[in-house]
């Protein structure tokens, strides 16, 4: 396995492998090739909270989780008791897994051949020119291809991974929630490639407002169930999806779409798409020689910002910046603005931030798009934002929608109304940035499956 | 079974899930044992208001006597909070040994369709944790059996813990049930617990997928000689108070019901 870790040339056009090592939690040995940086380290002009303060302890993978399922105070197993059982198992076959060559060798292949990776890290130069200043300085705009990934989505690196998982623990029936969709067409996908049982739990409301995925699902052979319970939404759906757990936990594997839950899913589901971030490292060193300055990605649960962000959390020089769904605004009451506004709870198993009233009931959030629709936050976020390592900030559904346009027209790349949001950040964002400074945006679905909702929003 | 399971500080009791019956109540379910833990403070300091003795004491005297508890559940504020605490004292008079009270809550993921349905109704209709705090004030002093308030832990953890405690204790509730609080989470918890004198359960729910909802469930239960030392009934109490066509009529039900739940235990 080590041997993949050698770096081709930049010439070449073979995938990489995917990179196992990561499952053992162990940081990446840095690349010692030297090229000159040519762009400056970061250095923010505007005054939000930088990578200071977080000491190299807390920032270990050592301490990410910690052998209690806790990043800090955050995370944990609030669960039923007869879980208890289920994901102690779950955690100790996926341990074991993370140092199986023949698992990684299977796994590695699949996202290859079928999921499609790697995926591209992407110059956007018409995105990039659009935020030149007068004088013709900015930041360099690379967006990480994870659209193009069968399914469209990021989602299916998680799906995958914890797919094949759950047949070597002999699990023939798979459940899973879903917000957007994606999570259960990645989770359907997966499920048809292994011949599993597949049962869908979603909101009545994300049903229908994400229509086209509802149908992808059953094409692929899953059932799709709707909950009605609550909201209705993304929370509901995974509430039902516990309760489900809860009663067949012996013939049943949950896959759990996000770095949220109990643990051990908030560090599995990161482990799994931590390639998003390895791959990027390797390609930036190719591009230009050195790392990222900054990460940005959108934040519902927190999935596809772990999966950019986890290769790069001991790299103090690196920003990490989350981007949240605001609604109708932050005070409209009507957002997603978890580690904006939330307070510290236990939600769907894990201690972290969410959105509640003064009763200590979880508040229906709103978002545009479905998938940032979710009350609570992974808790590894909830960890990086307390002890000021990732900044999170946030964005209205009239923001995304516009991000959502210009996307469109200036690289001929339609984005999900999720990863508009980081895109949308990128207004306030850039200005502040020095020339040259490297910017890596996950572009972590492809917006097909929002037109319906786009073309309520936009005049064309 | 029965006796090894009782042991001095531990009780045992089947902890149905709140699920709708489905057909009949099939023991090839899973029958997972389950632990009352009792709180360390002296037994004592648990009757310091009424004369009415704790939970673990409450399963010991039924012990000895060779009875099967009942244990019966209702959720707060179905239909309303006043029929609620008739309920209550119903319950109490009708032989129930224990009663739980379940907070209404968002997202109660260890909850069957009708005791969720219940709490989203309850909270449509307003109810909250004042309201049912400043109903237990009332109602608690009329009841002669323990009662154990059931709730989510981060209804809990956002009126902090110590406040928390230290007002069911005031108001005279003896034990608390925290389904999403499993044994591993317990300490923060049992630290409170222990000093303010209320019995933590952290009960491990047993026999997926069953309700009682019946009498002869109820004495097939007890007579299973599973370890059972009480028997719970929740999601049937809850449909006879939510479905009824009127407060005063799902009252009159429920006595009656409750009473043959009753009379069908040794």
């Amino acid at each position: 396995m080590a041997a993949s870790t050698a770096l081709k040339p930049i010439t070449s056009s073979l995938p990489k492998p995917y990179q196992p090592t990561s499952f053992n939690l162990s940081p990446l040995p840095s690349k010692s090739l030297k090229f000159p940086r040519n762009s400056s380290s970061h250095s923010s002009i505007s005054c939000v909270m930088t990578t200071g303060n977080a000491t190299g302890e807390q920032l270990s993978w050592l301490h990410r989780p910690d052998s209690f399922g806790r990043f800090g105070k955050f995370g944990g197993k609030y669960v039923p008791e007869t879980l208890m059982y289920a994901l102690t198992e779950l955690e100790s076959a996926f341990r074991f897994l993370s140092k199986d060559p023949q698992f990684q060798e299977e796994l590695d292949g699949i996202l290859r051949d079928y999921v499609g990776r790697e995926s591209p890290l992407y110059f956007a130069e018409r995105l990039t020119k659009h935020y030149k200043r007068d004088n013709g300085e900015g930041p360099d705009i690379y967006l990480k291809r994870e659209d193009l990934n069968h399914t469209g989505a990021h989602k299916i690196n998680n799906a995958i991974g914890q797919a094949l998982l759950a047949k070597r623990l002999g699990k023939q029936r798979i459940i899973a929630e879903t917000g957007a969709g994606q999570h259960g067409v990645a989770t359907a996908t997966a499920c048809a490639r292994f011949g599993l049982q597949c049962i869908i739990y979603m909101g009545a409301q994300d049903m229908e407002r994400q229509a086209l995925n509802v149908f992808r699902m059953r094409l692929l052979g899953a059932e799709v169930r709707p909950v009605h319970s609550g909201t209705a939404t993304l929370k509901d759906a995974t509430s039902e999806a516990i309760r489900d757990w809860v009663t067949n936990v012996e013939t049943t594997h949950y896959i759990l779409g996000s770095v949220a839950g109990p643990h051990p899913y908030p560090m599995m589901v990161r482990d799994f798409h931590a390639v998003i971030g390895e791959e990027t490292r390797k390609q930036a060193m190719e591009k230009w020689g050195g790392k990222p300055d900054v990460l940005v990605a959108c934040v519902g649960g927190g999935s596809n910002a772990m999966g950019l962000f986890h290769e790069f959390v001991e790299d103090k020089d690196v920003r990490l910046i989350g981007v949240e769904a605001a609604g109708f605004g932050l005070d409209s009451g009507k957002h997603a603005a978890t580690l904006t506004k939330g307070e510290v709870g236990v939600l769907h198993g894990a201690m972290s931030y969410l959105l509640q009233d003064d009763d200590g009931q979880i508040v229906e959030p709103h978002s545009i798009s479905a998938g940032l629709d979710y009350p609570g936050v992974g808790p590894e976020h909830s960890y990086l934002k307390d002890v000021g390592r990732a900044e999170y900030f946030s964005v209205t559904d009239e923001e995304a929608v516009e991000a959502f346009k210009r996307l469109s027209r200036l690289e001929g790349i339609i984005p999900a109304l999720e990863t508009s949001h980081a895109l949308a950040y990128l207004e306030k964002l850039c200005p502040t940035l020095p020339d040259g400074t490297k910017v890596v945006i996950n572009c972590s679905g492809r917006g097909d499956k929002d037109v319906q909702t786009a073309i309520k929003h936009l005049k064309l | 079974m029965a006796t090894a399971m009782a042991l001095l500080n531990s009780t045992c009791f089947l902890h149905p899930k709140r699920f709708e019956t489905i057909s009949a109540p099939s023991f090839s379910h899973r029958i997972v044992s389950v632990s009352v833990r009792k709180s360390c403070a002296p037994m004592a300091s648990l009757a310091t208001t009424q004369q009415v003795v704790g939970l673990s004491e409450t399963f010991n005297r039924l012990r000895q006597q060779k009875k099967v508890a009942l244990i019966t559940y209702i959720t707060a504020g179905v239909p309303d909070l006043s029929t609620t605490a008739e309920a209550l004292k119903v319950l109490d008079s009708c032989g129930s040994d224990i009663i739980e009270l379940g907070v209404p809550y968002s997202d109660s993921l260890a909850d069957g369709p009708v005791i969720q349905a219940a709490a989203t109704r309850a909270l449509s209709q307003g109810t909250n944790y004042d309201a049912i705090i400043s109903m237990l004030r009332n109602v608690v002093p009329q009841l002669s059996c323990p009662i154990a308030l059931f709730t989510y832990y981060n209804p809990i953890l956002k009126h902090g813990t110590e406040k928390f405690m230290a007002t069911i204790k005031d108001v005279g509730v003896h034990g608390l049930v925290v389904p999403d609080v499993s044994s591993e989470e317990t300490e923060a918890l049992r630290k409170e617990d222990v000093e303010y004198g209320i019995e933590l359960v952290t009960g491990k729910p047993v026999a997926v997928g069953f309700g009682i909802s019946k009498p002869e469930h109820v004495k097939l239960v007890s007579v299973a000689e599973c370890g059972a030392d009480g028997v719970i009934v929740g999601s049937a109490l809850v449909k006879v108070l939510g479905e009824a066509k009127s407060p005063e009529g799902g009252l009159k039900q429920l006595k009656e019901f409750t009473k043959s739940l009753k009379s069908a235990l040794p």
